[in-house]
């Protein structure tokens, strides 16, 4: 099978200048994006996960942020060393991006279907009969009714999972190849959660839209994706199909996300295992593992030298020293 | 459960707030039934977690526990006292033996004062510790985990882990019995979570405290929680232990919301079945009539559209609002 990947990131680094000094947001990240996947990048706060994302999307405000070095190819073509003019162009057309909060993202003055109409106007050229025609189209395969006659409502009008249902088909007004979801269902009461889910995997599938998948909800990435990044400090430190990434956990830090995080099926007396201590300050150079100062499954070797990234099996690797073996479930991934 | 045992009890409790704010005519105007009638009893030394959507009333119901807000109505008996008749300064003691902590804590911290000053104020406050207030305030901060020379920090110095530790150490510093947890663990990283569900676990063994613990997050309330009472568009929906109603929820909304909950393990998620409620929360303004959940039910009839469903009892200590069970 020879495919070619949709989108492709190979050692991205975007570093941001603060009083503090130079902060590496980003750290040789790199991956790729096969059409109709879902690609979970997982992580806490200030761990990366954001501003991969904004650099794919050419939206790091420079300065104080810099994308300084790195390739990034949509479909085989250079999308990192473009101007702003071509850059615009691709966004919103060929990868569109939702964020957590739709109301932010949505202009409280314009109707929905003026914002609709925009993108659609903006990037296919159709007249303005055609977009709206393709916008009531969106706004029904979104599971919004009564579409037609809810263009002419204003963001205000709508509950926050129809706003998530109108950004998300602002997203897709284009057919994008790729969709960029950062914390999409975060702020949503998760029966509603659970909507807008079944939404993208669904619309995932029919379209063969390529989904990048931000989150720190480790429930939600299991349910949604098939391939998951873990990232800390900066850098993907384990990444695998999401069963290998569940099952067979190969990194420090995969396994204390997975110990800390409570489960609705949990025993009783289960007694949470916390990560100790805090994640690292980004400034500086790091020569070992960053996850090492609260990592209690550390060896000699994770203090002699940084971890190298190696494969544990086809299509999952991490950046650990230490053999978690011991700690997968049985049977198979 | 014997009366002794009851530490709080909140019975009929009712909280509408008046829409249209100042401009609008007395009398005339509609009102939010943010909460309609809420009923349960928390058990001493227990933890009772008060669950739902945003906007099913459960923060609203913490708020009229301490008085916070004045448009309430019902009764909530504390140890055998009823709070609603106390004035202000017999409900002063109250608040010392109520503690209450929320999800931001940064914004529950003056900015101005330094961590040690802030621990010492409710000390205060209600005039206690006189002579040992700054030992009490180390004493304080080592219970809650963090070193002493953080009472010369200030809010803005912390984490978001370590202010939630301050704003429940600032809780303990007065000796109350309960504690009203107001999503403590929302905003927090899962591995920063896990220390704060941990802490107050073991916080509540070692001092008998009582929480009532507010939060959406069913699987933290799983965790920390003995009894759970679920509410929806400011009515129970549901009153179980952890034990019935994890293992065997009986009211349609619990049932959907339970299975809407993520699992983290690909496996289970692939395979469980999962009710997906159609619509959205129908304003708590104008809320449907009969069963309010009855507009995503998806074993609604008829009846339910007439029938407001009283709480019943179906097994020992399991009570649920709804006419088809």
């Amino acid at each position: 099978m020879n495919v070619q990947p949709v989108l492709s990131v190979r050692g991205l680094d975007t570093r941001f200048a603060t009083g503090d000094g130079v902060v590496h947001a980003v750290d040789h990240v790199s991956f790729d994006l096969m059409a109709g996947e879902v690609l979970g990048i997982v992580g806490e706060s200030g761990s990366g996960k954001s501003v991969t994302a904004l650099s794919v999307m050419k939206l790091v405000v420079c300065p104080p942020g810099q994308v300084s070095a790195g390739e990034i190819t949509l479909d085989g073509e250079d999308i990192l060393h473009i101007d702003e003019a071509q850059a615009r162009r691709i966004r919103g057309s060929r990868i569109a991006m939702i964020f957590q909060d739709p109301m932010k993202s949505l202009n409280p003055v314009l109707t929905i279907g003026r914002q609709l109409t925009e993108v659609i106007a903006e990037h296919l050229g159709l007249d303005s009969q055609a977009s709206r025609q393709r916008a009531i189209e969106l706004l029904s395969a979104v599971g919004i009714p009564r579409a037609e006659t809810r263009l002419g409502d204003y963001p205000h009008q709508f509950s926050g999972g129809m706003r998530q249902r109108v950004m998300i088909a602002i997203a897709l007004s284009c057919d994008p190849r790729v969709l960029i979801a950062d914390e999409a269902t975060t702020a949503l009461d998760v029966t509603i959660q659970a909507q807008i889910i079944d939404l993208v995997k669904r619309l995932a599938d029919e379209r063969d839209t390529a989904v990048i998948w931000i989150s720190h909800d480790l429930g939600v990435v299991a349910g949604i994706c098939d391939r998951v990044a873990v990232m800390y400090a900066g850098r993907i430190v384990e990444m695998g199909t999401v069963r290998d990434l569940f099952h067979r956990p190969s990194h420090g830090y995969t396994l204390g996300l997975l110990a800390s995080t409570p489960r609705l099926d949990d025993a009783e007396d289960r007694r949470l295992q916390p990560i100790d201590g805090m994640p690292p300050n980004l400034t500086g150079p790091m020569s070992l593992c960053p996850f090492l100062p609260r990592c209690v499954h550390a060896i000699d070797t994770c203090h002699e030298k940084p971890p190298e990234w190696r494969q544990v099996a086809d299509g999952h690797g991490t950046r650990c020293w230490a053999d978690l073996g011991r700690y997968w479930r049985d049977g198979d991934p | 459960m014997t009366r002794q045992d009851i530490l709080l009890e909140v019975s009929d409790l009712k909280v509408h707030f008046p829409v249209g704010g100042m401009w609008s005519k007395p009398g005339a105007a509609k009102s939010v039934r943010a909460v309609d009638g809420v009923n349960f009893a928390v058990e001493r030394g227990s933890a009772l977690g008060l669950v739902g959507e945003s906007g099913c009333g459960k923060t609203t119901t913490g708020m009229a526990i301490l008085r916070l807000l004045d448009t309430s109505t019902g009764l909530v008996t504390f140890d055998g006292q009823e709070l609603s008749t106390l004035d202000a300064a017999a409900l002063r003691p109250y608040r010392r033996r109520i503690q209450i902590i929320f999800q931001d804590a940064y914004a529950s911290l003056n900015p101005r004062m330094s961590i040690g000053d802030g621990l010492a104020e409710p000390l205060v406050i209600h005039n206690l510790f006189h002579s040992r207030r700054q030992e009490r305030v180390r004493q304080l901060l080592d219970m809650v985990g963090l070193p002493g020379h953080f009472t010369h920090r200030y809010p803005h110095e912390l984490s978001g882990g370590q202010l939630q530790r301050v704003t429940i150490a600032r809780a303990l510093a007065v000796e109350p019995e309960l504690i009203i947890c107001d999503e403590p663990v929302s905003a927090l990283d899962v591995s920063i979570q896990a220390q704060i569900i941990n802490l107050l676990k073991d916080l509540q063994r070692d001092l008998g405290l009582t929480y009532l613990f507010i939060s959406h997050d069913l699987s933290v309330v799983r965790n920390l929680c003995d009894q759970v009472v679920v509410m929806y568009l400011g009515r129970v929906t549901e009153i179980a232990s952890r034990r019935q109603l994890y293992g065997g929820a009986v009211h349609p909304y619990t049932k959907a919301l339970m299975s809407a909950v993520p699992i983290p393990d690909p496996d289970v998620e692939a395979t469980r079945e999962r009710v997906i409620l159609t619509g959205d929360l129908p304003s708590p303004s104008d809320p449907p009539s009969g069963c309010r959940f009855r507009t995503r039910c998806p074993i609604a009839i008829d009846e339910c559209a007439e029938i407001v469903p009283e709480v019943q009892e179906v097994a020992d200590g399991h009570w649920a609002a709804c006419i088809r069970i």
